[in-house]
C-alpha cells in the first residue's frame, strides 16, 4: 500500500482475511446494524447485497448510467444519503463494468461524503488491472479524513492470479480492524499460514508479471471491444480497468431466433450459451437489466472464436 | 460513526490474544513456557505434505466450489462411514475453513436473532461469541453436581421455548472430559423428541485415552437422512496436527448443508483448494500418526496429572481425552484472570483462565507440548504459588526472586 498508493498503515490497522470476500463481509458485519442503509452503486458485484442482508441491513441501489461510464455522480450520491445511511460500498475498478474512478472523480465524491456520517468500504481488488496511462487512485489516499472513514479491501486473487489461495486484506482505522479481528477470530480464525506465506512473496517479490499480464489483457480488451461494437445493435463502454466488458444488448430484446424469444438479459445469455456455447453473465445478476458481462480473462484464441460465433448467431436474430 | 452492535458485543478470542502476548515475550528472548496451547506439536502426515506440494507445483491454485471439492467430500463420506457407520451423500457434506467456520455457518443457518443455543459448561470459548455474532443467545449450563460430566437433567432444566439448538463437545475443550455413552444417547433422544438441532463438535473424538472408543452419536438416532437434525462437526486441525491448514467440515441434512454452503459462499467462498487437497491426503493416507499422537498425549496427560495431584491445594479431574485439563486453583486465587496474568508476569508460564470457559477459579493447562515444558511449567507455577517454596528459582542462568507472598 505504501509502495503503490503512498498509504501508511500500522500493523494494527491491517488484517489478513480469507479472501477479499471475507474482508468485505466482515466489514459489513462490523458496521451495519439492523435497518441501516448501505448504498451500492449498480451494476454491483453480486455478493454485496447478500452480505448486507445477512447483516440485516438494507441495500440502497443507485443506478449508474452507461453514458457516465457507469460511475457514481456526486449529486446523485448526495441525494441517496439519508440519516440511516451507514456505508457506501465502492467497487473500484468495478466488477462487472470495469469502470475506474479518476482521482478527481473520487475527490468530488469525498466532497459529498465529508459532511455525512458514513463509512466507505472501498473494494479495490482490481486495483492493478488498469490500462494505458490511467492512474489508479485508492479512495483512502484522497485525504486524511477519508482515510479515517475508509475500509480498504484488497487481495491477491486478481492481481497475482491466486484466486485459490484465499488471501485478502483490509486496511482501516484501528478500532475497525480490531472489530474485524474479533469477528474473524470467532468465525474462521486466521487465514491459512501457508497461503499467507505465498501471498507475502507475491506482494513483496518482483512485480513485472503484472505489467506482462496487463499488456496481454489490454490486447484482449481492444480486440474484443472492437469485435462486439462492430455488431449492429451493441454498444459498449470501454472501461479503464478489470477484465470485463459490459455491453448493452437491449436492442435485441423483443426479438427472436427460431423459437427462442429474447425478452431480457437472462434470455440473451441463455441464447448465446445454447446456440454459440459462450458463457456470459446476464446484467440482471448485477442489478443492470439490458446488459451482459463478458470476461476477457481467457485466451486470445477463445476470444477470437467467441467473436466469430457471436457474430454468426446475432445476425440471424430478427 | 460507530461500529455495529454485533461488533461491540463480542470479545476477542482470549486464547488468540494470549498467544499474541506469548509471541511478544518470546521474541524478546524471555524463557516462556506455553501451557495454553491449542494444537498438537507433532508433524503433519507426510501424505498431506506431498499432496500440498504436488498441487502447488501445478501452478494452478484457483477458485473451487464454496462447499468443498468433490475429492474432499468423498474422503469425508468415507471417514463418516468408518467412524459413524453412516453412508452420507455429497449433498450432506460441507468442507469449511476450519471446524470453527463449520460451526459458525451451522449456527447462522439454524438460528434467528433472540433464539437460544444451549451447551454444557465449561465450554469452548468461541461458542458464546459465535451465538452473539448472529444476535442469538448463548445459554451455558454448568452440571449441577459440580463435575465436568453433565447429565440430561442439566440440559432439560434449561430448555425453553426459545431453545433452538444444543452443542455437545465431547471430548471437551477445556476439561478433557469425554461424556458417557448414556449421556450422548440421552441427548440425541431428547433433541429428537423436542425437535432441536444437535451440533456434535467431535473435533477431538480420536484423541482419547485409557482404551476408550470414540462414541457414535448416530447409533442412538432414530431420525435419518433429511429428517436428521444432527450436525456433526469434525476437522483435520487436531488429529492430524494441521491447524494452519484451516480445514474442517460438517455433515447434516441436505437442506441445512445447502443453507450453510450459501452462507459460506458469501462469507469466504470456501477454503483454499490447496488446503483441501492436503486434507484429502491426510484423511485417506496412512493413519499411524494419529495413534502415535494419541499415545504421546496420553503419556503427557499422565505426567501432568501426577504433577498436579502432588500440587497441594490444586484439584484436578483426570481428562479422558484431548490435550487439556481444567484444574481448580481457587485455593490460591479465585479470580482466574488475575491468576493467569500473575503466572505469565512472574514466572512466564502461559495458562488460560477458566473464566473464559465459563468456570472461574480454574486454569486450563495444555499438555500438547513437551514433557519438559509440562514439568518445568508446573514447577514454576508451584514455586510461584506455594508460600513454603524457596525464595529463589533458577531458569537457566536467570534468577527469579520471590517478592510476593
Ligand atoms: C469486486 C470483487 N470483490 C471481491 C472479490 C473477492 O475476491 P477474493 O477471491 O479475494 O475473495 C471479487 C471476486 O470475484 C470481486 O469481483
Ligand atoms: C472444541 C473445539 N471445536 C472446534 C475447534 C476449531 O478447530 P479448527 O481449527 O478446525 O477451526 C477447536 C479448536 O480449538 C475446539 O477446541
Amino acid at each position: 500500500m505504501k509502495r503503490d498508493n503512498h498509504l501508511d498503515y500500522h500493523l494494527n490497522q491491517i488484517i489478513v482475511t480469507n479472501g477479499a470476500k471475507q474482508g468485505v463481509f466482515n466489514s459489513v458485519l462490523a458496521t451495519v446494524n439492523e435497518g441501516d442503509e448501505v448504498i451500492i452503486p449498480s451494476p454491483y458485484w453480486v455478493s454485496y447485497p447478500d452480505m448486507v442482508s445477512m447483516a440485516n441491513g438494507k441495500s440502497v441501489f443507485i443506478q449508474t448510467k452507461e453514458k457516465d461510464g457507469f460511475k457514481l455522480k456526486p449529486q446523485i450520491l448526495e441525494k441517496a444519503i439519508t440519516p440511516k445511511t451507514k456505508v457506501l460500498i465502492l467497487c473500484n475498478p468495478s466488477n462487472p463494468t470495469g469502470s475506474t474512478y479518476t482521482k478527481k472523480e473520487l475527490e468530488s465524491l469525498a466532497e459529498v461524503i465529508k459532511n455525512k456520517n458514513l463509512f466507505i468500504i472501498s473494494d479495490e481488488i482490481y486495483e492493478k488491472l488498469v490500462y494505458g496511462d490511467f492512474k489508479f487512485t485508492s479512495f483512502a489516499s484522497i485525504n486524511s479524513e477519508m482515510k479515517q472513514r475508509t475500509i480498504l479491501v484488497n487481495g491477491v486473487s486478481k492481481t497475482y492470479a491466486m484466486t485459490g489461495w484465499r488471501i485478502g486484506y483490509v486496511a482501516a482505522p484501528e478500532n475497525i480492524v480490531d472489530a474485524l479481528n474479533k469477528i474473524q477470530s470467532h468465525s474462521t480464525s486466521n487465514a491459512s499460514s501457508i497461503s499467507q506465506a505465498a501471498a507475502i512473496e507475491a506482494l513483496a517479490g518482483p512485480q513485472y508479471v503484472i505489467s506482462e499480464m496487463l499488456q496481454e489483457f489490454k490486447l484482449r480488451q481492444e480486440f474484443f471491444h472492437n469485435e462486439i461494437t462492430s455488431i449492429k445493435g451493441i454498444t459498449c463502454y470501454k472501461p479503464e480497468g478489470a477484465f470485463f466488458l459490459f455491453p448493452n444488448v437491449s436492442s435485441y430484446f423483443g426479438k427472436t431466433l427460431g423459437n427462442h424469444k429474447i425478452s431480457d438479459s437472462f434470455d440473451f445469455a441463455m441464447l448465446i450459451l445454447q446456440k454459440a456455447h459462450i458463457a456470459a453473465v446476464p446484467g440482471s445478476a448485477f442489478g443492470a437489466e439490458g446488459f451482459i458481462r463478458f470476461s476477457y480473462a481467457t485466451s486470445m484464441e477463445n476470444l477470437k472464436e467467441a467473436a466469430i460465433r457471436l457474430k454468426r448467431i446475432l445476425v440471424k436474430i430478427s | 460513526m460507530s461500529l455495529s452492535l454485533i461488533a461491540k458485543s463480542i470479545k476477542a478470542s482470549p486464547t488468540l490474544k494470549l498467544n499474541e502476548k506469548f509471541a511478544i515475550l518470546k521474541e524478546k528472548g524471555d524463557p516462556v513456557i506455553h501451557l495454553g496451547g491449542g494444537e498438537p506439536k507433532s508433524r503433519m502426515p507426510m501424505d498431506a505434505i506431498l499432496a500440498t506440494v504436488a498441487h502447488v507445483n501445478t501452478g494452478e491454485v484457483r477458485y473451487a466450489p464454496a462447499d468443498g471439492i468433490p475429492a474432499l467430500k468423498q474422503a469425508i463420506i468415507r471417514y463418516t462411514e468408518e467412524f459413524y457407520e453412516r453412508k452420507v451423500k455429497p449433498e450432506n457434506v460441507i468442507a469449511s475453513g476450519g471446524a470453527k467456520q463449520a460451526i459458525m455457518v451451522a449456527l447462522q443457518a439454524i438460528l434467528n436473532p433472540q433464539e437460544e443455543v444451549l451447551f454444557p459448561a465449561p465450554y469452548w470459548v468461541s461458542y458464546p461469541d459465535m451465538a452473539k455474532l448472529i444476535g442469538a443467545i448463548p445459554v451455558a449450563v454448568l452440571p449441577e453436581d459440580g463435575t465436568f460430566y453433565p447429565r440430561l437433567k442439566d440440559i432439560t432444566d434449561r430448555v425453553g421455548s426459545y431453545t433452538k439448538a444444543v452443542i455437545i463437545n465431547s471430548p471437551n475443550n477445556p476439561t478433557g472430559a469425554m461424556y458417557s455413552e448414556e449421556f450422548i444417547a440421552d441427548v440425541v433422544e431428547f433433541c429428537e423428541k423436542k425437535d432441536l438441532w444437535l451440533i456434535m463438535d467431535d473435533i477431538y473424538h480420536r484423541l482419547i485415552f485409557d482404551g476408550k472408543k470414540p462414541i457414535n452419536c448416530y447409533k442412538y438416532a432414530k431420525k435419518f437422512d433429511e429428517n436428521s437434525k444432527i450436525i456433526l462437526i469434525n476437522g483435520v486441525s487436531k488429529q492430524y496436527a494441521m491447524t494452519g491448514f484451516r480445514i474442517g467440515w460438517a455433515v447434516g441434512n441436505k437442506k441445512v448443508i445447502e443453507a450453510m454452503s450459501n452462507i459460506q459462499g458469501h462469507q469466504t467462498s470456501g477454503p483454499s483448494v490447496l488446503l483441501q487437497k492436503a486434507a484429502v491426503a491426510a484423511l485417506n493416507g496412512i493413519q499411524s500418526g494419529v495413534e502415535s499422537l494419541r499415545t504421546t498425549l496420553e503419556n503427557n496427560r499422565n505426567v501432568m496429572i501426577d504433577l498436579l495431584n502432588s500440587f497441594e491445594g490444586v484439584k484436578v479431574t483426570k481428562p479422558d481425552g484431548t490435550f487439556y485439563c481444567l484444574a481448580d486453583f481457587s485455593a490460591y486465587e479465585k479470580d482466574s484472570n488475575k491468576l493467569s496474568e500473575f503466572l505469565i508476569d512472574k514466572v512466564q508460564v502461559l495458562t488460560v483462565p477458566g473464566k473464559e470457559f465459563g468456570l472461574d477459579g480454574h486454569l486450563r493447562l495444555s499438555y500438547c507440548g513437551t514433557i519438559k515444558d509440562i514439568q518445568d511449567g508446573i514447577e514454576r507455577m508451584k514455586w510461584a504459588l506455594d508460600p513454603n517454596s524457596a525464595n529463589e528459582l533458577y531458569i537457566g542462568d536467570r534468577k527469579l526472586v520471590r517478592d510476593w507472598s
